[in-house]
């Protein structure tokens, strides 16, 4: 009896000192809690505490409140744009400034909210079907970038009213984007199992979609993924995984998952096929970044001649800009002569089209080389249809031989119409061949 | 009971206190570690949303940055870091960067013109990259242009014909603000600029993008105050750059006499090849805005000839049948009601209409696809008993993308001669 009456003192004892401890603890973590939530409320943050959802059932309904509130802000937006598209008018200023409103209070939403909400548009009928489209995709779009298991169980409750349009497409891709960037394989398994009942969301757009983003985090996992979709458009898709590389970094892992994707296949003419299209997607790609920048990375990437002819093949005047002088100088010096030629061919033709004097300063300039020789001709045959005289000039500054002659009769091709006497009296002069060529049957 | 069963009995009972003890404290300590761990949980959530809310350190009060006095916005705006914010949501970037731009945009919209002119100040002290800056200035332009046009006119001046930059679009709604509330000033202003050579073109076409957004700026004001004014104006281009002029003006937004006479510039001004095209734009605009019914009202108005019709009616139809397959299909009910709409603009031509808007639809990459599409050509074509809709599908740009199912439904054309025709055009 005596051991009894110890033991239960000792019991309370030590355990009534651990409560004790815990209490303190608890009572420190509710003064910090209630300072958060003070300052989430003045952030218009809603708050409902898991402390408080098992005893308060009047926080649940100012939940649901909150989202009755704002479907009913989303329905009256969406009628007084209606009533401005139908008298032709642009959204106003204090509309504008409402729907970014929303917009800023339909991101602090939670999962069950924006559920509430959809649910509350498409109950409404006062609303045109487009109406009711737009504001349950943009909903659903808010959810997509946390919950996009969510969102799209939420598209496929919508899909009646979704549909494959513009909007359904991109409720689907946002949700599958954000999906893909933590769990690829989750996200591909959604299509797949989806490919049957939403077949006009869950193709091979969608499939593009997860090889993008899988490809930020994990672009060696992207081109396994690649290999096992099957697309039909097999460079639509590889276009889409290596353009995700927005930044040199990103270009650096996707090169080296490249080059590993390439060393496993069997077949020459695949890996050629890849290299090609990816390197080429990736000169393509390229934004707002200088030709200091990229030439580092390609230097840093040893780049091989082949590699960087087909990285070069991608490049055109609208992402080269005021660089495509520098540009073409770098092709000559380190792309092999007949990529060369091609890649300047295809960047003079374009820059002189936008800003001939520009082009015409920096062919004056420009050392000998094969980017130059091909330049000329492009130039001299592209401001021909404009100013013939400066197109001859340029093309007697060839070496006398095969390219001359047919930049020659190019510039008698393109000649303006107005001026026929003038392109005879040319021809005769340079013995241009006046007949155009034929092409082979 | 036995002696045996009373002293195991009472070794129970002794156990009783201790285990209740235990218990009792173990319940307590339990329900406490709950609430602490669904405390913490909730609070690092919530701490995740704030720190969401304040990201970019423009939304919400963040005490790095009190409030701004003079206006009465909250802490000053970290410029450098915007371009990555922006970039960011470009490329679909997260909640916290879609809440930075939304905040940044309504920031903008409060501040003075003196609080945007010294933003673009300090912006341009930061030594960003060009495009960086571009991008800071356009966003800022939008709200500055509301509160001084000619300011942001006159400080961008120079950079209206640089390439690969939303300036100059921006800078043409400043003209247009200009020209409603001083015409006769901001011509001056824009005449001068084009003597300056600020409008000049760099491209070998001679053509100026913005000279032509510009023009078109000043004709949209002046087709209502002086119409004699405009047409002078247009009149002084060359005329191969006359239709793109007419062409940027917003013809929905031009109340029913300025599109009376826009159609007399176009009859007047427009070369005799370009004029057909000049209704077809039109016919886009108003079918976008307001459905065929708008097109048959506007072409009523202007007393349009038999040509004029039927290009405004063809480009009518494209739009229309586009515009639906982008949003997920195409009903036998739309079409019908454009083949009723069709009898009336372009007697004679509604099934070829028919058949290459619907040729044009299936090819936007929308729901509607050329299966789809091919399914209301064939029951047209049965319907009618004329090949001439089924003909003018398969003649589309869509049938080579899809030969297949293209050569199949050739063979299904009746008239023997044109079945051989358009096979030929498919091998």
């Amino acid at each position: 009896m005596k051991f009894s009456i110890l033991s239960t003192l000792l019991i309370l004892a030590i355990g009534g000192f651990m409560g004790l401890v815990q209490r303190q603890r608890l009572s420190s973590l509710r003064a910090d809690h209630v300072q958060l939530v003070d300052k989430a409320t003045s952030l218009g943050i809603a708050v409902l505490s898991a402390e408080d959802t098992r005893a308060t059932k009047r926080q649940r309904e100012d939940t649901a409140n909150a989202a009755r509130v704002m479907t009913a802000d989303l329905i009256a937006l969406a009628k007084e744009m209606e009533l401005k598209q139908q008298s032709g008018n642009d959204l106003d200023e204090p509309a504008d400034d409402k729907a970014m409103d929303l917009m800023n209070r339909l991101m602090l939403l939670d999962v069950s909210q924006l559920k509430l909400v959809v649910s509350g548009l498409r109950d409404d009928k006062s609303l045109t079907e487009e109406s009711r489209r737009n504001m349950i995709g943009f909903a659903i779009m808010m959810l997509g970038n946390d919950h996009p298991a969510a969102a799209l169980a939420l598209y496929g409750e919508s899909a009646d009213l979704l549909g494959g349009g513009i909007m359904g497409q991109q409720v689907v891709a946002t949700a599958l984007a954000a999906w893909a960037k933590d769990s690829p394989l989750a996200a591909l398994e959604w299509i797949r199992a989806n490919e049957a009942a939403h077949p006009e969301v869950a193709n091979e757009d969608a499939k593009r979609t997860i090889l993008a983003s899988t490809a930020l985090n994990d672009p060696k996992l992207a081109f396994k993924m690649l290999g096992e979709m099957k697309l039909d458009d097999p460079s639509a898709g590889i276009g889409a995984l290596v353009e995700s590389g927005k930044t040199p970094e990103q270009r650096t892992a996707i090169l080296a998952a490249l080059r590993e994707h390439l060393a496993e296949l069997p077949d020459s003419g695949d890996r050629d096929d890849i290299l090609q299209e990816s390197l080429e997607s990736m000169g393509r790609n390229l934004s707002n970044e200088s030709f200091d920048s990229v030439k580092s990375w390609i230097t840093a990437s040893n780049l091989t001649p082949v590699e960087s002819a087909r990285f070069a093949a991608g490049l055109s005047y609208f992402n080269t800009k005021q660089d495509t002088g520098r540009w073409i100088d770098w092709m000559s010096e380190n792309l092999p002569e007949n990529d060369a030629k091609e890649c300047a061919d295809n960047l003079i033709g374009q820059w002189t089209q936008q800003d001939y004097l520009a082009a015409g300063k920096w062919l004056t300039a420009a050392p000998e080389g094969p980017g130059k020789t091909a330049s000329v001709a492009t130039y001299a045959v592209t401001v021909a249809e404009y100013e013939p005289q400066v197109a001859v000039q340029w093309a007697l500054t060839l070496p006398e031989g095969t390219e001359r002659k047919t930049t020659l009769e190019s510039i008698y091709q393109n000649w303006p119409k107005s001026d026929a006497a003038a392109a005879d009296e040319f021809a005769r002069k340079y013995g241009v061949d006046t007949e155009p060529a034929r092409e082979e049957p | 009971m036995d002696m045996q069963r009373i002293l195991s009995y009472l070794k129970v009972s002794h156990m009783i206190p201790p285990l209740l003890a235990l218990v009792l404290v173990g319940a307590w300590n339990a329900s406490q570690m709950q609430s602490i761990s669904s405390l913490e949980h909730e609070d690092d959530q919530l701490r995740g949303k704030i720190a969401t809310a304040l990201a970019a350190g423009i939304a919400g009060e963040d005490p790095t940055h009190p409030k701004d006095s003079q206006s009465g916005t909250k802490g000053s705006i970290d410029w450098k870091r915007m371009p990555a914010v922006i970039s960011a949501v470009q490329n679909g970037g997260d909640k916290s960067q879609l809440r930075a731009m939304i905040d940044l945009q309504q920031r903008l919209k409060n501040m003075s013109r003196d609080e945007l002119i010294a933003a673009l100040d300090e912006i341009d002290a930061l030594g960003l990259s060009n495009e960086d800056r571009e991008e800071l200035v356009a966003n800022i332009l939008d709200s500055l242009i509301k509160l001084d046009p000619q300011y942001a006119l006159t400080r961008f001046v120079n950079e209206i014909e640089s390439e690969f930059s939303s300036i100059g679009w921006r800078l043409s709604t400043a003209f247009s603000q200009w020209m409603k509330s001083d015409p006769a000033g901001a011509l001056a202003w824009f005449d001068r600029q084009i003597a300056d050579g600020k409008f000049e073109s760099r491209t070998l076409d001679g053509k100026s993008e913005m000279r032509a957004k510009f023009e078109a700026e000043a004709l949209q004001t002046l087709l209502s105050s002086d119409l004699a004014a405009a047409a002078l104006r247009l009149q002084s281009l060359p005329e191969d750059q006359r239709r793109e002029v007419l062409e940027q003006l917003s013809f929905a937004d031009l109340a029913p006499d300025d599109r009376k006479a826009y159609a007399d510039l176009v009859r007047q001004l427009i070369p005799a090849d370009e004029r057909a095209g000049s209704f077809a734009h039109i016919a886009a605009q108003l079918a976008n805005s307001g459905g065929y019914d708008q097109v048959s009202s506007f072409l009523d108005s202007v007393q349009a000839s038999p040509d004029e019709r039927a290009a405004a009616a063809k480009q009518a139809a494209n739009s229309q049948l586009e515009r639906l397959g982008l949003q997920g299909d195409v009903s036998r009910g739309q079409v019908d009601s454009l083949r009723a709409w069709l009898d009336k603009q372009a007697p004679g031509q509604t099934d070829s209409i028919t058949g290459k808007a619907l040729a044009e639809a299936s090819q936007n990459g929308g729901n509607f696809d050329f299966e789809a599409a091919s399914q209301l050509v064939l029951h047209y074509q049965q319907s009618t008993g004329s090949d001439a809709v089924l003909v003018a599908f398969l003649e589309g740009y869509s049938a080579h993308s899809n030969l297949e199912i293209a050569q199949q439904l050739a063979g299904m054309i009746n008239d023997p001669k044109l079945r051989q025709q358009i096979l030929q055009q498919l091998k």
